[in-house]
């Protein structure tokens, strides 16, 4: 670890010598290692370290960005004259960009200018097991994995990885926010003769990773699975599990949550706040404070993160902006801000959405015929603002009749757009579990929902 | 960088060792995007770093550092040795590297205008000309135009003594505009979608691609689609753009014949691939008239530099050979594993097929080991002139620049949404357009139901810079190149 001191050399050293009038400088420090393994054994390991310095130099209302990684760890970190020069040269670089770019007109200022010096929250989001585990602790772990698949003789695949790096965004209106943090990441598929299971577990504490219990999870679904049937493509009453609605949460940040997409009438939220936009059993916030998950107290702004109900009850209730489109549209960022220059939009990275009473186990009752959904795979968007998507179902697609699972079914492609499913759903089932996002950074605590009118377009053939 | 190769090479060189290779890269890039005539971003980026890799009895580690000091590379080297003695921990069958004759070498992107010498202003005129055009045009809300230059300077050395210098150049730029109307939202990009078209060239890509002169045209379309009908749904004759035909092929060929997928290696990730063994050599994939080769020679194509990120030296290879499957993408690893399976199961129909290394082993850079990447992976050109196709085609869809894209993880089942459908009746483009389109279909189906492709002067290498795979994820820029095609009876529409 640098920690805070150390790279607030940097920082400090950045404002100092920058000519801009505003500048505002990142910090992104990581170390990753990820064990991967395949027909029961492992076949992939690597590890890696990196050191990024990305500075952002304003002119007035003229925007430079530079970035570049630097060669030095903590095994050798010394602000000498070289890392000096390098800093001097990365600096000058941005603010000669800046110079000649045209004036943003909808640019105010950095964050801190106007809003004074910001005050974040403390979060535990660091663990030194995850940041000190060994690539031999990680073989144990993918080792039980494979001996509890070769019991079943199953095979396994997947993989473990774990991290560690510190994050800083400082500007030259006194902003200095330091985030240490850790993660650890599961992803296990085991695969049969016909059928495939997956289970995956994200924490930022590998010893609370469940291992064990997720290697179970994966091999029961490739055994249910096992006898398999076909339905004709059509409506269906659904189970979506976790990761399934994970992914549906994910793209509705990507592509509805977000201010830019709001004011510019490609959301399917765009003129429709106060309004039902789904069921009323539906409510969806991103709170980047909850321990459970991967919290972190600022955006790569520097902002505060602000716990943001998006959907209360079936209505639109807000919008999520970064300091820039906050300007832009004269209103209050909400912190969920990427690095400059954030040529797409503000993102929710600790979605939520609300549990109801019924317990997972017990969300087939009473349907006559339906289709659980373990995960889906490939998902792209068909219509931003009907917020249309299309994939295929992956890892445990099952035939439900009379409220039991009869039968696993061939992957499926579908096509339904959300907000109308998030419409229909008749059950959430009261426990939750954090999945991953799929766009790879953050995660989401969600349960399981029961909908109807899910569309099947097509069953996988071969 | 000759200190920093000597040193790794002298760190890994430890008993037990079988191989051991270290890849020294350097990137920047330099990326511009304006959204409505407002310069949005200007952003330069360089990356400095490197990877060792060591097979240690038969099993593999690898370890990289932004650190270049000698203290950091032997630590870096004993972390890559540490890791690979955990994965033998976990190893079942050791592997075995097919041989390869390490060799001296350099090569250089051919380019005639350096886009990192092109002035900034020059380069932001040129997208704010495109913007200033679009914005003009009712019902544009919104337009957005990006251009990106990207270089790669890498050193490969092996214990077996390659030693191999690469300068990479590629340069892309493109844009894109939405329309709407309160009600509908319809976009339209140039010349493809998701930012552009992307080679490995210089800045004289800007005067081949003539973007501001075709932005009224381009945002022109957006707004027509409001107003258009939804793309009539049932089974039509369908005739892909050259842009759209290169994502079918980079899903539908590309990835399926990546020969570790077909070996499992990306089962919990990428997928896996219906293109199996078994089919070598005798699996039907396309018509007689599909023509499917693996090249990183093509000039301009994404996939085309002088050695793979494993030495091997660039070549041009057939996937599929007058409609059968005859081939792979391979790397040292895979290719033996293949050719023991393969020699297991001799038959007369595999005595056309392809075992041999087709340099696509490629890393995303220095912090990644390589793993089997499409090159440029393209459709032979046929013999149809495009008049005389569009002529022949009774009634039809053409559709063109990609919108959505979705297949399975066997890379078989596929649904593509494009941007715009031309009606074609009796032989004539009618002027009428269609919105939303989507087909969909089965891989080996759809290219059995190719009857026509156009010729060489249609044909046109397109960039995807995006494609991603494997844990951690990396991004690889691979080349497709394509003409127009048409394909009969084919699943239109949700």
């Amino acid at each position: 670890m640098f920690n805070a001191l150390n790279l607030k050399q940097i920082t400090d050293y950045i404002i100092k010598i920058s000519q801009g009038t505003e500048t505002e400088v990142l910090v992104f420090v990581d170390e990753n290692a990820l064990t991967r393994f395949a027909n029961n054994q492992i076949h992939q390991n690597v590890s890696s370290q990196n050191f990024i310095v990305q500075v952002r130099v304003m002119v007035g209302r003229r925007q430079g960005v530079a970035s570049a990684n630097f060669q030095f760890s903590i095994l050798n970190f010394k602000l000498n004259a070289a890392i000096k020069k390098k800093i001097e040269d990365l600096v000058n670089q941005a603010y000669e960009i800046a110079k000649i770019s045209p004036e943003d007109p909808d640019f105010s200022h950095l964050p801190g200018k106007k809003e004074g010096i910001f005050k974040y929250q403390e979060v535990d989001a660091f663990s030194d097991k995850t940041a000190k585990v060994t690539p031999k602790h990680r073989a144990k772990e993918v080792a039980l994995i494979i001996k509890m698949a070769k019991d079943k003789n199953l095979n396994a695949f997947g993989s473990l990885s774990s991290g560690f790096g510190e994050i800083v965004v400082a500007n030259s209106h006194g902003v200095f926010a330091y985030h240490p943090y850790t993660q650890s990441l599961l992803n296990i598929r085991i695969l049969g003769d016909t059928s495939t299971g997956y289970a995956g577990e994200i924490n930022m504490d590998i010893s609370k990773l469940e291992i064990e219990s997720a290697a179970k999870r994966a091999i029961a679904k490739t055994i249910l699975g096992k006898k398999q049937s076909e339905v004709k493509p059509g409506d269906f009453e659904v189970i979506l599990e976790e990761p399934a609605v994970s992914e549906m949460m994910t793209y509705m940040t990507y592509l509805g949550f977000g201010a830019r997409a709001y004011h510019e009438d490609r959301s399917f939220m765009s003129k429709s706040l106060g309004k039902m936009v789904m069921g009323e059993n539906i409510t969806i916030w991103d709170d980047a404070y909850n321990h459970k998950m991967l919290p972190m107290p600022f955006d790569f702004q520097g902002v505060p993160k602000e716990k943001t109900i998006i959907i209360e009850k079936g209505k639109a209730k807000s919008i999520l902006y970064d300091h820039y489109l906050a300007q832009k549209y004269k209103t209050k960022p909400t912190g969920h801000g990427f690095p400059a220059p954030n040529t797409e939009d503000a993102f929710a990275s600790n979605l939520h959405l609300m549990p109801g009473s019924t317990p997972r186990s017990q969300l087939l009752n009473g349907i006559k015929k339906g289709v659980l959904v373990s995960r889906f795979w490939y998902v792209r968007n068909v219509h931003p603002k009907e917020l249309s998507i299309t994939g295929m179902t992956r890892d445990g697609t099952f035939l439900i009749e009379n409220g039991e699972i009869v039968s696993g079914l061939r992957n499926m492609r579908f096509t339904i757009s959300i907000p109308k499913i998030l419409s229909n759903v008749t059950h959430l089932s009261k426990e939750t579990r954090l999945e991953p996002s799929d766009e790879g950074f953050g995660a989401n605590l969600l349960p399981a929902i029961r909908t109807a009118g899910f569309t099947f377009t097509g069953v996988s053939k071969l | 960088m000759k200190h920093v190769i000597n040193t790794a090479l002298d760190a890994i060189s430890v008993s037990g060792l079988d191989y051991g290779d270290i890849r020294v890269v350097n990137r920047t890039t330099q990326n511009l995007s304006t959204r409505n005539t407002v310069v949005e971003a200007v952003e330069s980026t360089s990356s400095l770093g490197f990877g060792i890799r060591v097979l240690y009895r038969g099993f593999w580690g690898f370890g990289a550092s932004n650190d270049l000091s000698s203290q950091s590379i032997k630590e870096t080297a004993k972390k890559a040795l540490q890791i690979a003695k955990a994965s033998a921990s976990v190893g079942l069958k050791k592997v075995k590297l097919y041989p390869v004759k390490p060799v001296q070498a350099k090569y250089q992107t051919p380019l005639k205008i350096d886009p990192f010498t092109v002035s900034l202003n020059t380069k932001i005129n040129t997208l704010l000309s495109c913007d200033k055009i679009m914005v003009k045009v009712k019902n544009v809300t919104t337009v957005q135009s990006f251009m990106r230059s990207w270089r790669e300077e890498k050193i490969f050395a092996s214990t077996e003594g390659a030693y191999i210098e690469q300068i990479l150049t590629e340069t892309g730029a493109g844009f894109d505009c939405l329309a709407t109307d309160g009600k509908e939202a319809q976009n339209r990009s140039f010349p493809n979608s998701f930012r552009g078209q992307f080679k490995t060239c210089g800045y004289e890509l800007l005067d081949e691609l003539k973007l501001h002169e075709h932005a009224q045209q381009i945002a022109e379309e957006a707004v027509l689609l409001l107003k258009a009908k939804e793309c009539p749904a049932g089974e039509f004759d369908i005739i892909l753009d050259g842009n759209q035909l290169a994502l079918q092929i980079h899903e539908s060929c590309g990835h399926p014949t990546e020969l570790d997928r077909v070996l499992g290696y990306e089962a919990a990730y990428a997928g896996t691939s219906f293109m199996n063994i078994d089919g070598l050599g005798k699996l039907k994939y396309g018509s007689d008239i599909v023509n499917l080769t693996a090249d990183s020679i093509t000039p301009g194509g994404l996939g085309t530099f002088g050695f793979d990120d494993e030495g091997v030296p660039a070549g041009k290879h057939y996937l599929v050979k007058n409609g059968i499957h005859v081939g792979y993408l391979t790397s040292r690893e895979t290719l033996p594993v293949l050719i023991n399976k393969v020699k297991n199961k001799k038959s007369k129909a595999q005595s056309n097929i392809d075992l041999t290394l087709t340099s696509a082993m490629r890393a995303d850079g220095w912090s990644n080991i390589p793993l089997v990447r499409m090159v440029n992976v393209s459709l032979e050109p046929g013999i149809w002139k495009y008049d005389d196709l569009i002529s022949d085609t009774k009634y039809g869809l053409l559709m063109s620049t990609n919108r959505s894209w979705s297949i399975d993880d066997r890379r078989i089942n596929f649904q593509f949404g494009t941007e715009i459908a031309y009606e074609i009746k009796n032989g004539k483009k009618t002027g009428r357009i269609f919105k939303n389109p989507i087909y969909s279909g089965i891989t080996p189906s759809f290219w059995n139901s190719c009857d026509a492709i156009c010729n060489k002067e249609s044909w046109t290498i397109w960039g995807t810079p995006n494609c991603g795979k494997g844990e951690p994820s990396q991004l690889a820029h691979t080349g497709h190149g394509a003409s127009p095609a048409r394909f009969r009876k084919v699943r239109v529409g949700r």
